[in-house]
């Protein structure tokens, strides 16, 4: 490499964020002359994404590591570069441990590609399954980014049915078995339903040639994951499966305000809610009664379909009661799952309303009750566990993604809170000790910054906790600038 | 220019001699005289800048149209022409002009050219009038006959509910035939699109709650929520649709229908005594796509662009969609809407950070304050560079910062006060 090359390569690991996409501008549109420049058309492929301090994302395959630093070949597009970044820069590293699209054939195998070439064993006739379950917290691990990069890598395999299992964390505590009683789930996580259901509806519509057939299957889908599934109309329970706990509605906002105020709130989110259902064709009824605890609501099968009734008739069976006075649920039903002032689904209620088009507690139940045993090829699943792996991948990196980043910002404010001016030689009116302290003041600001950059719709939804830190890093440039102005030195 | 600065410019030049053979150079590839507008996203794109205007750019790359780029991904601008850069009507021309000679449409008879525009985002910051305004040249220039509204809002502030339905009354409807397609239009929204007579529902759409709140879900009450009703009432007339629906969308009010079943005719009354209930008087309304439907409100529910189509070619005939194909984009982006587009994406941006700048702002402005006058400048200059960027956003759109009275009046005493502080 050239100095004015290596020059160049340094320059481009100090500047800013945007330099880096500017680095990539020039790679990607540099000529095909090897010798010119220290880019070169890329013969491997990134094994490793770094997350770095100025928020930028890049994709990498780690050459020599050290205490201080990580020399890499860096990808932009079908090129890469050597690149050394001091430790200093990096705020995670993440390995990829799938191909990409730019991997070549000669490209050395991993997971994926490996699994890539069993795919490419599927008969023509077969259709592509791609099975992905939503497990853990609902908004925490199961949030709109790792569900949108789960379907893209779908789209990328070129599904032709999705299988997404819903079986959010419902236990009382970590690692007990006993769970939550349906009046402990939130309403208001209908918020995070509503963020994520467009993956499955409109960004399929725009972004898939052909849209693959979305089958919901239930196996705990409490409180805002109980609306997700209603956006499709294939729904599936296992035998213990539920659905519900959302009915809070009426309860919204206690007594704060006006009535009226109140009352246009739980309107319009009953109106998103209903539209959820009735965008996947079921009837907007059931979930009224899922989330109004003052709903009456009857049943009764007549020619095969079952049919409602706002009210409590003979000949009807009972789903909710309006849940006042001694009608309403006592602790002993609420902890046997038996409370009736909202609707909870299990396994055979949804059948019998036919929400649910089955019941199954295994994949290949599954897809015998989908009657499409006989053709289903459940792609990339290597480790056998009835998952696409690469879903599995995307979920995973992004739950330690965030369990990590969530910890990370913990110690990030309190490393904040306790930077202390150190002395320092040579430094009689103290700014050389106050400077110092100032740069690593930034330095933690900088590395909280880039995590909230990736992981915000979670740990900072409004972004308040940004602006802050932004505000904080003024006020430090701002401390600097007094002093020189004031004669402090600096 | 700061050490960053610096860097930032070095490390771009330096990666253009890296990646630029000496060859190329030679051939003259690299124009001297051309503008560079250089983008956040690294991109640099090379032309001749032919328009600006609050701080928007439109810049000839001498192969297609011109192309548009919005305020917030322009990182910087390397001005190389010598031609001077038109602004205004001018420039307007000019570019019309131009893209008269690049029409690629033809009219064909008994084919309706239609488009998509969406308005989303809070009714008076993203979705306002003046975009939809800016649009019309844009929507006349590709020949569109129908515009399809595409809304999907949460409600916003009660100021610019007259000003949209103004722009949707007295400009479009002159011009063009309009329609709306809900997917969700709360509030603000829901009073806005209710000028608009023929309305269709995504599957999921949503439509009303129109109580009118302030502060901790206070209701407006008395002449103020008496001035919103008849103003409700007027803006229901315009879009044929019966005063006594938005009404029970605002307060607790009955509403219930009748369906003649010969004719279909839907009768609304403002009690109980229709067969079928909309609101029983303990509640505020909000139309699904299946219950506007019902009661003939909505025209039909459509759930993706082609449904649409065969909704709207029952009485328009066949359609052509105007606009290019986007991914990740489910209907054709034409000029109009990629303008709303850019124009949400810069409120929306700047929104985030109106609050933020502010707050610098008075940070450079005590900072001045704390030292003597000949001390002042650098603290100054850069407050003005926040006044400025306050400035700018009320020129994008003049309600950032209403609510909290930082409005050009606010602007104009601060401008006063920095030329104080600098006197001393």
């Amino acid at each position: 490499m050239s100095n004015s090359q290596s020059t160049h390569a340094r320059l481009l690991g100090r500047a800013a964020a945007g330099l880096v996409a500017a680095a990539g501008l020039v790679m990607t549109s540099a000529p095909a002359d090897p010798a010119f420049a220290a880019t070169t058309l890329a013969t491997g492929e990134p094994t490793h994404e770094l997350l770095l301090t100025t928020g930028q994302t890049v994709k990498v395959e780690i050459v020599k590591e050290t205490d201080k630093e990580i020399e890499v070949n860096l990808y932009l597009g079908s090129m890469s570069a050597p690149r050394t970044y001091q430790r200093s820069e990096i705020v995670s590293i993440t390995e990829l441990g799938h191909s990409t699209e730019s991997a070549k054939p000669a490209a050395k195998p991993d997971r994926a590609t490996r699994a890539d070439k069993a795919d490419d064993n599927i008969p023509g006739d077969a259709l592509r399954v791609y099975v992905m379950e939503l497990d853990g917290r609902f908004g925490w691990d199961v949030s709109y980014t790792p569900v949108k990069d789960a379907i893209d890598k779908a789209r990328e395999m070129k599904a032709d049915v999705i299988i997404v299992k819903c079986n959010n964390n419902w236990k009382q505590l970590e690692g007990f078995s006993d769970e939550r009683t349906d009046d402990q789930g939130e309403f208001e996580e209908f918020d995070i339903a509503m963020k994520i259901q467009p993956v499955f509806t409109s960004e399929m519509h725009a972004k898939w040639q052909k849209e693959p057939q979305v089958v919901f299957w239930v196996e705990r889908a409490m409180s805002g994951m109980a609306f997700l599934p209603l956006i499709k109309n294939d729904i599936y329970f296992t035998s213990d499966g539920r659905m519900g706990g959302v009915g809070g509605l009426d309860e919204l906002f206690g007594s704060t305000g006006d009535e009226v105020v109140r009352d246009k709130q739980k309107s319009l989110r009953k109106a998103f809610v209903e539209g959820m259902a009735i965008e996947g064709g079921h009837d907007p009824i059931i979930v009224r009664a899922m989330v109004k605890k003052s709903m009456v609501l009857s049943y009764r099968i007549e020619n095969g379909k079952p049919v409602y009734l706002e009210g409590e008739e003979p000949g009807w069976t009972l789903l909710t009661d309006d849940g006042k006075d001694e009608r309403q649920d006592t602790d002993s039903d609420l902890v046997r799952g038996l409370g009736n002032d909202s609707l909870t689904l299990n396994a055979d209620l949804a059948y019998k309303l036919q929400l649910s088009k089955g019941t199954a507690d295994t994949l290949d139940d599954l897809l015998f009750q989908m009657g499409i045993e006989d053709r289903a090829y459940v792609m990339n699943d290597e480790d056998s566990n009835d998952l696409t792996d690469a879903a599995e991948r995307e979920l995973n990196d992004w739950s330690t993604g965030i369990e990590r980043a969530d910890q990370k910002l913990r110690r990030l404010r309190f490393d904040l809170d306790n930077v202390q001016v150190r002395e320092v030689r040579n430094d009689p009116d103290g700014s050389k000790a106050r400077n110092a302290a100032r740069g690593q003041r930034t330095k933690l600001i900088n590395e909280a910054i880039a995590l909230l950059n990736k992981y915000g719709e979670v740990l900072d939804p409004g972004e308040q906790f940004r602006v802050q830190l932004e505000l904080m890093r003024q006020q430090i440039e701002n401390e600097k600038r007094l002093e020189r102005t004031r004669g402090g030195g600096g | 220019m700061t050490l960053r600065t610096r860097i930032a410019t070095l490390a771009i030049a330096l990666a253009m001699l890296v990646a630029t053979p000496r060859a190329m150079a030679a051939e003259g590839l690299y124009e001297p005289k051309q503008d560079v507008v250089k983008l956040k996203d690294g991109r640099e794109l090379k032309g001749t800048i032919v328009k600006e205007q609050n701080g928007y750019i439109w810049i000839d790359l001498g192969v297609g149209p011109e192309m548009f780029i919005s305020p917030s991904d322009i990182k910087e601008i390397v001005r190389g022409s010598d031609e001077p850069i038109p602004s205004g009507e001018e420039a307007t021309e000019a570019i019309k002009a131009k893209a008269d000679k690049q029409t690629s449409w033809e009219r064909v008879p008994g084919i309706t050219r239609a488009a998509v525009i969406t308005a989303e985002g809070t009714v008076g910051m993203q979705m306002a009038a003046k975009p939809l305004r800016e649009a019309i040249p844009m929507l006349k220039e590709e020949g569109v006959d129908l515009v399809v509204f595409k809304v999907q809002s949460g409600g916003g502030m009660l100021l610019e509910i007259q000003r949209l339905s103004d722009v949707l009354q007295n400009e479009y409807k002159p011009q063009f035939q309009i329609v709306g397609w809900i997917d969700e239009a709360i509030s603000a929204a829901a009073m806005t699109s209710i000028t608009i007579e023929e309305l269709y529902f995504m599957p999921k759409g949503s439509f009303g709650a129109c109580t009118g709140w302030f502060g901790a879900l206070q209701a407006v009450e008395g002449r103020g929520l008496e001035d919103v009703l008849f103003k409700m009432e007027k803006i229901s007339a315009r879009g044929n649709k019966d005063k006594q629906i938005m009404r029970a969308m605002q307060i607790n009010e009955e509403l219930s229908y009748d369906i003649n079943e010969q004719t279909g005719e839907v009768k609304f009354y403002q009690n109980l005594d229709g067969a079928h209930i909309l609101n029983d008087g303990t509640d505020i309304l909000t139309f699904t796509a299946a219950s506007a439907q019902d009661c003939g409100f909505s025209s039909g529910t459509a759930g993706t662009l082609e449904e649409l189509q065969a909704l709207l070619e029952k009485s328009v005939g066949e359609i052509v969609w105007v606009g290019e194909e986007v991914e990740g984009i489910p209907y054709p982006v034409c000029k109009a809407e990629k303008y709303q587009r850019e124009y949400r994406k810069e409120v929306d941006f700047q929104e985030k950070r109106f609050d933020e700048i502010v707050t610098k702002y008075a940070m450079e402005i005590q900072n001045a304050q704390s030292v003597p006058v000949d001390s002042r400048g650098g603290f100054l200059r850069r407050a003005e560079g926040y006044l400025a960027q306050i400035r700018r956003l009320h020129n994008i759109n003049p309600n950032f910062g209403l609510r909290s009275g930082y409005d050009a009046d606010w602007i104009n005493r601060q401008e006063e006060m920095i030329r104080q502080l600098r006197r001393g």
